[in-house]
């Protein structure tokens, strides 16, 4: 390509979208008039752009927006920020330990009336009185309390932390989530553990942060509502309550609860629980 | 100098988030780039250096994505090949046919060479004005406007099924490369009871 032809070939792009300059425009359109391979490529720029008028009526979805709002919440306003970058972290910190605090407390709020309760759907544990995934998947909103489970030195793909030889699975290398934490909880009677993974890399751990709950004995009961999802032959329940969005499903017996806040899409999740 | 009001995120989620599904070619994995982004700008206070705030995101975005896809790259692959089964977005529109085609405009623009994919979606998706998309991509504009021309040429002509004439090929002074990597999983949605 010369110069004069890639030259052409940025007048006709401004020609097709109104930005060329009125005096080149008007050279332009002449020269378009006398050569019609001009006039040809002129009308193929203007079919994309009438293509690409039309994507402006996508919006991003309200998990996505509600994820916006999430990490706003989690930000100190400008004029409380501060110039130095350790206040600074001691801020953001003390705000994103408020926030997992407010995404608990919206999820408590949301579980009173939308977990069926432990009587809902089949489950061998499903008996009164009875920890349910909601109140599981809450413990595992929680702020870490243990360090980072190191990778397994025997098992290639886990983390050297199992919960009745369920073990944690190990995403850096392959999907880019580190383990950043643990807990464990006792929720209604029964033994929740807890491993938190961030991205790798990734800022603003207080919005993209996801709990790994696994819960101690017989599986709980699926609950109610949600979406079913099968993906690599495991079928997942995912669920929103407040601004968190709750996958489970069961493995070796067991519950296991992926939640987290709205910074977290449910595909994400499912990606990451389909890999073990 | 003036600084990204942080307040100021919320307006731009819609063209931002059409921006990244248009650079990854997967809607999942634009969810994820415009949180990563805003996670990022967030992180500390910045100043905006003269440029526009929707021109600054674009630039982050554009780093953002660049940064993951360089992460990425340095993990083992994915030994299987998945494929990626998508329930109808009745998020983005709620007329499936005007769905699927969003789906065929933004999978066709994330196969374009990435120095035309991002020229196209800084002018034409996030409605930068040359100069300013020029100056968020670190190119000239001159080159800008050619990778522009280039890559709408493509997407009209890949769009309307034709094939492309043999002059581009020679004529391209830019390797073509594959779009953004879709990352693929097996995924059936259904109705939960």
């Amino acid at each position: 390509m010369d110069r004069d032809g890639a030259d052409m070939q940025a007048k006709l792009a401004a020609l097709a979208d109104g930005t060329l300059a009125p005096g080149e425009r008007e050279q332009a359109l002449r020269q378009v008039d006398r050569q019609p391979e001009l006039a040809d490529e002129l009308r193929t720029q203007r079919d994309a752009l009438s293509v690409l008028a039309s994507v402006e009526s996508v919006r991003a979805p309200e998990s996505l927006h509600r994820s916006v709002e999430s990490l706003m919440r989690s930000t100190p306003a400008p004029a409380s920020r501060g110039r130095r970058s350790r206040r600074l972290r001691l801020q953001v910190g003390v705000a994103g330990a408020l926030a997992a605090a407010a995404a608990a407390a919206a999820l408590a709020i949301a579980l009173t009336s939308s977990d069926p309760g432990p009587g809902s759907g089949p489950g061998p544990s499903s008996g009164p009185g009875g920890p349910t995934v909601l109140r599981a998947a809450e413990a595992a909103l929680g702020p870490s309390t243990l360090p980072a489970p190191a990778p397994s030195r025997t098992r290639r793909g886990e983390l050297a932390r199992s919960m009745d030889s369920v073990a944690y699975p190990y995403w850096q290398d392959s999907l880019g989530w580190r383990a950043s934490g643990a807990r464990t909880d006792s929720v209604d009677g029964r033994q929740v553990s807890t491993v938190f993974y961030v991205p790798d890399g990734g800022a603003g751990p207080a919005s993209r942060r996801i709990g790994y709950a696994i819960v101690a004995g017989d599986a709980l009961a699926m609950p109610a509502g949600g979406r079913m999802i099968e993906s690599h032959g495991i079928r997942f329940r995912a669920l929103h309550a407040g601004d968190a969005t709750v996958l489970t499903w069961r493995r070796a017996g067991h519950t296991c609860i992926l939640v987290a806040r709205g910074g977290v899409s449910t595909a994400t999740l499912v990606r990451l629980a389909s890999w073990e | 100098m003036g600084t990204l009001d942080p307040q100021s995120l919320p307006r731009h989620t819609d063209r931002l988030y059409r921006a990244a599904w248009a650079l990854c070619g997967s809607r999942e994995d634009a969810e994820d780039l415009v949180q990563e982004t805003f996670a990022h700008v967030l992180a500390r206070p910045r100043s905006l250096r003269g440029q526009d705030e929707l021109a600054y995101l674009m630039r982050a975005l554009r780093n953002t994505f660049l940064t993951q896809r360089r992460t990425a790259s340095r993990r083992p692959k994915v030994a299987t090949t998945l494929e990626e089964v998508e329930p109808v977005d009745h998020r983005a529109t709620n007329r499936p046919e005007e769905a699927a085609q969003m789906h065929e405009v933004f999978a066709t623009i994330a196969t374009l060479s990435e120095p035309q994919r991002l020229a196209l979606i800084a002018v034409d998706v996030v409605g930068l004005s040359y100069r300013e998309a020029a100056d968020a991509l670190d190119t000239r504009e001159q080159t800008l406007a050619v990778r522009l021309f280039r890559a709408r040429e493509r997407l009209a002509r890949e769009l309307s099924g034709e094939q492309r004439r043999p002059r581009d090929a020679t004529s391209r002074g830019e390797k073509e490369s594959s779009g953004a990597e879709k990352a693929s999983y097996s995924m059936v949605v259904r109705d939960g009871s």
